[in-house]
């Protein structure tokens, strides 16, 4: 019996441990920008992430003074929070629950190479 | 209690390395770190940077999210990366509905950043077409369209054009906003006039 408690309180220290240590990482990674596009050039390019997550930023790094546009895509295919700017960088900081984010290149000629970038693994 | 102070040293030593491996990933995918742009830089040209700060012009909490995550890719050239915000110079340049106003800040390489309804940050006003750049979004999720942007010094007006009407944006501190009135509406053009008398309109994309 004591053996078993014993076992089990070994199992419940581990799992804790096994938290403790995947728990920062976690919140590192979801909270990590990842870069979906990148590239110079492309006018009226239009990017997307593979695959639907909750985001908390979609942007574009590009030279000021050319336009880029951001955006959500819902599972429907609606665009929304849609941004766009000559500044850089382009950029939609409201968060979302579940949606592609795009980027689309306005008129970007400049040679000057840009990126995509979200929340989550695109 | 030599069990559970064993146990906790291993829950500490795992939080610990979780915290390591957290900070080792946040630089490695996101962090960059400024570089030198060339050109004169936006923030010589805003005379604002040279009025006292008050208390008014700090940055308001709800806006650190953005200003936190503002860093340009590892690896990018001078040109899309702003550097450092300075948030110990951040100027309040207006109040505008929506919002908690718009801020400028400077950045370590003489960028300067507007925080309005987004982000965006401009190098020189060199580096810019018609003396201005030209913000503009859905306002989504509560709010209602709007336009934004940095204006140069020669610009003494901007109007927004909505409907086939004309109605002129806030100016001030060589920044200029505007906050539509319905949801629905989107500006079809704005219109920029210059100290010479001239003006140019520009088209705005489409939603």
């Amino acid at each position: 019996m004591l053996a078993q408690i014993k076992a089990s309180l070994y199992r419940m220290a581990l799992a804790a441990c096994v938290v403790a240590f995947l728990l920062p990482v976690a919140v590192a990674y979801a909270s990590t920008i990842f870069t979906y596009a990148t590239g110079t050039n492309g006018v009226h390019g239009e990017f997307n992430t593979t695959g639907f997550a909750p985001r908390d930023l979609n942007r574009v790094w590009h030279n000021a003074g050319y336009f880029w546009s951001v955006a959500y895509v819902n599972q429907l295919g609606e665009t929304y929070a849609i941004v766009t700017n000559s500044a850089n960088p382009t950029s939609q900081t409201a968060n979302t629950t579940y949606a592609k984010s795009r980027c689309t290149n306005q008129n970007d000629n400049s040679g000057t190479t840009w990126t995509c970038q979200t929340t989550q693994n695109p | 209690m030599k069990v559970l102070k064993h146990r906790l040293s291993w829950l500490a030593a795992s939080l610990a390395a979780g915290v390591a491996v957290a900070i080792w990933i946040l630089p490695t995918v996101a962090g960059s770190s400024g570089q030198q742009t060339e050109g004169p830089p936006a923030r010589q040209a805003m005379s604002i940077f040279a009025t006292a700060r008050s208390m008014s012009d700090a940055l308001p909490a709800d806006r650190s999210k953005a200003a936190a995550s503002l860093k340009a890719p590892a690896n990018a050239s001078a040109k899309v990366t702003p550097g450092q915000l300075l948030l110990d110079q951040s100027r309040k340049v207006m109040d505008a509905a929506g919002t908690s106003g718009v801020f400028v800040v400077p950045t370590q390489n003489g960028w300067v950043c507007l925080f309005g309804a987004t982000v965006g940050c401009l190098d020189s006003f060199e580096s810019i077409t018609d003396g201005v750049t030209l913000g503009y979004g859905d306002g989504w999720p509560d709010s209602t369209p709007y336009v934004e942007g940095f204006a140069s010094s020669a610009v003494t007006g901007v109007d927004v054009v909505v409907d086939g009407v004309a109605h002129r944006a806030d100016l001030s501190d060589n920044v200029f906003f505007d906050r539509l009135a319905q949801k629905a509406d989107w500006p079809e053009s704005v219109v920029i006039h210059y100290r010479n008398e001239t003006s140019k309109a520009v088209t705005i994309y489409p939603r």
